[in-house]
């Protein structure tokens, strides 16, 4: 079940042309993945989720002008996707009942995606010769591997 | 025959020159020292003309003076004086030829000549000049004993035939066999002489038929033979043609057909295009880990673990799983209750409880779609909430390992291509074919030649027997006639006299080859210091057809144009010469004009000891640089030295100024290790700068 499926996702105008940039399946051009490491819009969208969230980023707010970067039915195809959403809120709000109300949901989600887009694009932009596809790759590796323990801490 | 000495005028650089050669039998050799381009081969040439006239010329060679000009009278004088021991008594003569032509001329004037006894009593001129000379100096033996290295070198290189050739040609000519080969032409006719003679006395027409078959075998026998050689010589270029044009295959093959490259190029192609689809696929799956689950369970791990904890709580609670209704539900088609009371709704009990559990189902589902939704979410998110083993790290890993693997097999194939490519560029069109096409047909006129061979060689036999046969034919019927009895006699002793000449020239060939083919290696292996136990080269040999061959360790045949050194094959033709020289018979002096090019160290120095050892008079044309290394052996053997020096060598080779610019060899005493004014030159064209400078 999607809760979103009636919902759109939209992003601030300001990223339509790095959305472009970095997403594969656009008319006229090939698929890069080192180059456009995201299939579809909704995947660098989850992503920008992701990273933000992985980083303790507050959700931001107060998008100004947007455009529609996918519709929320694209979620469909991968079925977890809407699943981490709602579990996202709640852990959010330590409210079970927001279930009850796509909207916050997506307002939250949405603004972790807001609150991550800029540290995406700041890794895009400082990837140097690096494809952006391993720059990124890197870099989550480095959120993700388990800190190792500093000097000085019980051993 | 021994040179005392020789003086040249007006031939061509040598004008005045004279030189004396060396009689002692323990210092027999005489050394005539001059760098290149300062007259050793015109004196080896103008030697040659003096002793056998125009004949010892090069095709279109002239004498003249390099300084005459267009219309001038150029006169040239060669004068040689030499010994010739017969029976115990020396005698000595002059000889003296003159050539005088106008310079440009088309007519070529031809040379006169005098020849001198030196008598006691004074000189006597002696009539027949040309005829003397053959005697004390037949023609024939020119090329033998007036030779240089690179002349020399012909018994070995060329084509096989022309080596053999040569070979027999020199033998032959050395050994006299020529005569021998007359006497038994000249035997044949008194042969058919007589028979002639028989059949005309006899009348008889059968002997007469028997005559003619005979002389028409006479005839045709030779053809054959003839036309055998001719094929065999054929057959025996073809192979070398074949095994060379073989060599060019298996060369061409080893750089490789082009269709194979361009199949193995377009091969390799291929795989690269399916490892660079491989890459967009490999790139495809790491770019995949950025939007996978196992990426969202681990980079939204505590959010995701907060809302799992909440559901967890409900769960607890019982709220999760909603499972209340379908299982109230269900009951109530049954009698009796999980706890065991009863649910008849035909008893107060029963219908009490089945209306309570009624109750029970409709507020469970008033309570809620929302627990509904939330116990979806809790089966439906147990797997992002868990706590589980992160494994984002190694997907990623293995993605990126598999990733470069690829990277490094694209890469491979990438230099493959291009070393094909390379290659492909190297190798022309048609390469293998031709040499294949090459060889091939090599091959087919082969075995065209090789059953013509058999058949002729099939007829000459049969041809033989028949003449065989004719022949007591012959003499059966010649015997039957009174008159035809004595020419018989004649017959047969004319017969038997063939046998016995053709028997000697037999015996000669094998037996003087033999002779000259033993003491060859026996030089040869002197020359190069052979040991017998371990060295590379084991012997040398002419063989039965006359090709002089080489063989190594374990009887393995050698090349010596191709598996000898350029020392040694030259080292292999002087053994050769002076073997054929010694063997001979004909006492005259070995000349060799630069017989030590690309020898050095020992083999140098022995070849002139073993060349020295071998000849009656030896006379050597060399340069500085052969004269190098070997200084010891020519202090104890050269008797006479002298160095001939081309003034117009100043002032870039000369050190001193010869005051002269005329196109003629200047002559000094200096021997092989002394300088003076007229021929101190310097070592390298670097001292020069150095003096100009200075």
């Amino acid at each position: 079940m999607n809760p979103f499926a009636g919902s759109d996702i939209m992003v601030p105008e300001d990223y339509r042309e790095h959305f472009d940039a970095f997403v594969q399946k656009k008319e006229g051009r090939a698929a890069q993945p080192v180059h456009q490491p995201f299939a579809r819009n909704i995947d660098m969208w989850f992503f920008a989720i992701c990273l933000a969230v992985k980083k303790g980023l507050t959700p931001a707010g107060n998008p100004g002008k947007t455009y529609k970067a996918a519709e929320g039915v694209v979620l469909n195809s991968d079925p977890w996707r809407p699943t981490a959403l709602t579990l996202l809120a709640i852990g959010e709000t330590d409210d079970i009942t927001i279930v009850d109300r796509p909207g916050d949901m997506l307002r939250i989600a949405n603004g972790y995606a807001l609150a991550g887009l800029p540290e995406l694009l700041a890794l895009l932009q400082e990837r140097e010769g690096d494809t952006a596809l391993d720059y990124l790759s890197e870099n989550v590796e480095q959120l993700l591997r388990p800190a190792r323990p500093t000097a000085g801490a019980a051993v | 025959m021994r040179l005392v000495k020789a003086r040249f005028d007006g031939f061509r650089l040598l004008n005045g020159v004279e030189i004396a050669f060396s009689l002692d039998p323990t210092r027999n050799i005489t050394v005539i020292r001059a760098a290149n381009e300062s007259g050793k081969t015109t004196m080896l040439t103008a030697l040659q003309w003096c002793l056998f006239g125009e004949e010892a010329l090069p095709a279109g060679y002239s004498p003249q003076s390099m300084d005459l000009t267009t219309g001038q009278l150029s006169e040239t004088v060669g004068e040689v004086v030499y010994e010739v021991a017969s029976k115990g008594v020396t005698r000595k003569y002059r000889l003296i030829r003159s050539l005088t032509e106008q310079v440009g001329s088309p007519v070529r004037s031809k040379s006169s000549t005098q020849l001198y006894e030196m008598l006691p009593t004074g000189a006597k001129e002696i009539p027949n000049v040309e005829a003397h000379l053959a005697v004390h100096m037949p023609s024939d033996l020119r090329e033998v004993f007036f030779t240089d290295g690179d002349r020399a070198l012909s018994f070995i290189e060329g084509l096989r035939t022309d080596q053999q050739r040569r070979v027999k040609r020199a033998i032959e000519q050395l050994m006299g066999l020529p005569m021998l080969e007359e006497a038994v032409e000249h035997v044949k006719k008194v042969e058919r002489d007589v028979r002639a003679k028989a059949d005309a006395a006899t009348s008889n027409d059968e002997l007469k038929r028997t005559r003619a078959a005979l002389e028409a075998l006479e005839t045709t026998i030779p053809e054959l033979e003839g036309r055998l050689q001719t094929t065999t010589d054929e057959i025996a270029n073809l192979n070398d043609l074949y095994g060379k044009a073989d060599r060019e295959l298996q060369e061409a093959l080893k750089r490789g057909n082009r269709d194979e490259i361009a199949g193995e190029l377009r091969r390799i192609q291929k795989e690269r295009a399916a490892s660079e689809k491989r890459i967009r696929d490999a790139e495809g799956r790491q770019a995949g880990l950025l939007s996978n689950k196992a990426f969202a369970r681990e980079m939204l791990g505590g959010k995701l673990r907060a809302a799992g904890r909440l559901l967890d709580d409900l769960r607890k609670k019982g709220a999760i799983p909603n499972k209340t209704i379908p299982i109230l539900e269900d009951r109530l088609q049954h009698s009796d209750c999980i706890c065991g009371e009863s649910l008849d709704e035909h008893t107060p009990e029963g219908a009490r409880r089945r209306r309570r559990i009624g109750q029970l189902i409709e507020e469970s589902r008033d309570a809620d779609a929302l627990k509904a939704k939330v116990s979806d979410l809790y089966f439906e998110g147990r797997e992002l909430f868990s706590a589980g083993a992160a494994t984002w790290i190694s997907d990623y890993t293995g993605a990126f390992s598999d990733r470069n693997t690829e990277q490094h097999t694209y890469e491979e194939l990438g230099r493959a291509e291009a070393e094909l490519e390379a290659k492909l560029d190297k190798v022309k069109d048609d390469n293998v074919q031709q040499a294949r096409e090459m060889r091939d047909t090599y091959r087919e006129r082969l075995d065209e030649k090789i059953p013509l061979a058999g058949r002729l060689d099939q007829q000459i036999r049969q041809h033989r027997e028949q003449r065989v046969d004719l022949e007591k034919r012959f003499q059966t019927l010649s015997a039957r006639e009174e008159k035809g009895r004595r020419f018989t006699c004649e017959l047969t002793a004319a017969r038997d006299m063939r046998g016995v000449v053709e028997r000697a020239l037999e015996i000669m060939k094998t037996r003087e080859v033999q002779a000259v083919s033993l003491k060859m290696n026996e030089y040869f292996l002197r020359m190069i210091g052979a040991h017998p136990d371990n060295a590379l080269i084991q012997r040398a040999e002419i063989t039965s057809e006359f090709r002089i061959a080489v063989y190594g360790r374990n009887e393995r045949m050698l090349d010596p144009s191709m598996d000898l050194n350029g020392a040694s094959r030259r080292a292999l033709t002087i053994a050769f010469v002076l073997a054929l020289t010694e063997v001979s018979g004909v006492e005259a002096p070995n000349v060799i004009d630069t017989p030590l090019g690309m020898m050095s160290g020992f083999v140098k120095t022995e070849v002139v000891r073993v060349a020295s050892d071998a000849s009656a008079q030896l006379i050597l044309f060399l340069t500085h640089d052969e004269i190098n290394g070997c200084e010891a052996i020519l202090d104890a053997r050269a008797g006479e030295v002298t160095t001939i020096t081309n003034p117009l060598h100043f002032p870039r080779i000369l050190k001193n100024d010869p005051g002269t610019t005329a196109a003629q060899a200047l002559q000094c005493g200096c021997d092989h290790r002394s300088v003076c004014s007229v021929c101190d030159r310097y070592p390298s064209a670097a001292d020069a700068d150095e003096r100009e400078a200075a």
